[in-house]
């Protein structure tokens, strides 16, 4: 049996008189509350963190030459200039000798060397 | 205004190009929400929401279907996901409406007779969704193909259950006259 259901007798509502108006207040809500300035949805930071970091790696590349650059501008004292004479001459005796005995600097002179550095 | 050209204009983002769906649809549309969820009020907001979401929902209308069979969908979406929300939808399962129609089979009335009111109370009877498919189907003439769209489901079964829902709402009023 196809025969339709009689609607006719039934209600046929109309939209309320200020329910477009209320759409279009919604509408304008949203936009406002979605400034140009907020480019970068939630969605978007997905894709932004692995940018980040590749602009970090690539500055972090670009300041490593300048790093070096300083670490070897970095003053070298002469042990000969800054030592004492003890010092000195336990230093250029290391090795010389034909003992096995390994020549140890006096506790007291090189203590006295260190805090001085 | 075409159809194609609406849609034209909605993608752009035009308020115009709304307002003219809005007078072209809007009464379809609340009247659609209303048979679903049976209540002025929440057809109302229903019809609104629909409205809000346009202009986002149709930057991915792809043109397959209708600009009015869109918009039922959309609607029809909407009504369920309020009535699941609010755990209304234990109405009528389509079992429980199978078994009823099972034990109330026979028809007789005439589509002339129907009592309004009576045939309000038989409707709410129904599950919302079939109730809004008889609803497209015999008071706005829609085609099964467009309603095959609309509640995404197969041809076959949109003829069933508009067919099980007619002899279901029939059955309904005949009970109720000879009670009376």
């Amino acid at each position: 049996m196809t025969s339709k259901i009689d609607f006719s007798k039934l209600e046929r509502l109309t939209p309320r008189a200020d329910s477009w108006d209320k759409v279009c207040a919604r509408l304008d809500a949203e936009a406002h509350a979605t400034p140009a300035g907020k480019i970068i949805s939630i969605k978007s930071w997905y894709s932004a963190i692995p940018i980040a970091a590749s602009f970090a790696l690539v500055a972090l590349t670009a300041l490593m030459p300048a790093l070096n650059n300083r670490a070897d501008s970095t003053e070298t004292i002469s042990i000969n200039s800054s030592a004492p004479s003890e010092v000195l001459s336990w230093y250029s005796s290391l090795g010389n000798s034909t003992s096995d005995d390994f020549d140890t600097l006096e506790e007291s002179v090189g203590f006295s060397y260190l805090i001085k550095e | 205004m075409d159809d194609k050209v609406i849609i034209q204009h909605l993608i752009g983002g035009s308020r115009e190009a709304l307002a003219m769906l809005w007078q072209a649809h809007s009464k379809n549309v609340l009247n659609l929400a209303f048979r679903m969820l049976k209540d002025r009020d929440q057809a109302e907001d229903i019809l609104m929401d629909v409205f809000v979401q346009v202009p986002k929902a149709i930057q991915g209308f792809q043109g397959k279907s209708a600009l009015n069979t869109w918009l039922y969908r959309l609607t029809v979406n909407a009504c369920l996901m309020k009535l699941r929300a609010e755990k209304r939808h234990r109405e009528l399962e389509e079992e429980h409406l199978d078994t009823i129609i099972e034990e109330a089979l026979g028809t007789g009335e005439t589509a002339s007779t129907f009592d309004p009111a009576l045939l309000e109370k038989g409707l709410a009877e129904l599950p919302a969704e079939t109730r809004s498919m008889l609803w497209l189907k015999d008071a706005e003439d829609m085609d099964v193909k467009d309603l095959a769209e609309i509640y995404d489901m197969p041809e076959g079964t949109i003829k069933a259950r508009l067919s099980r829902a007619r002899h279901f709402v029939r059955d309904y009023l005949k009970e109720r006259k000879n009670h009376d």
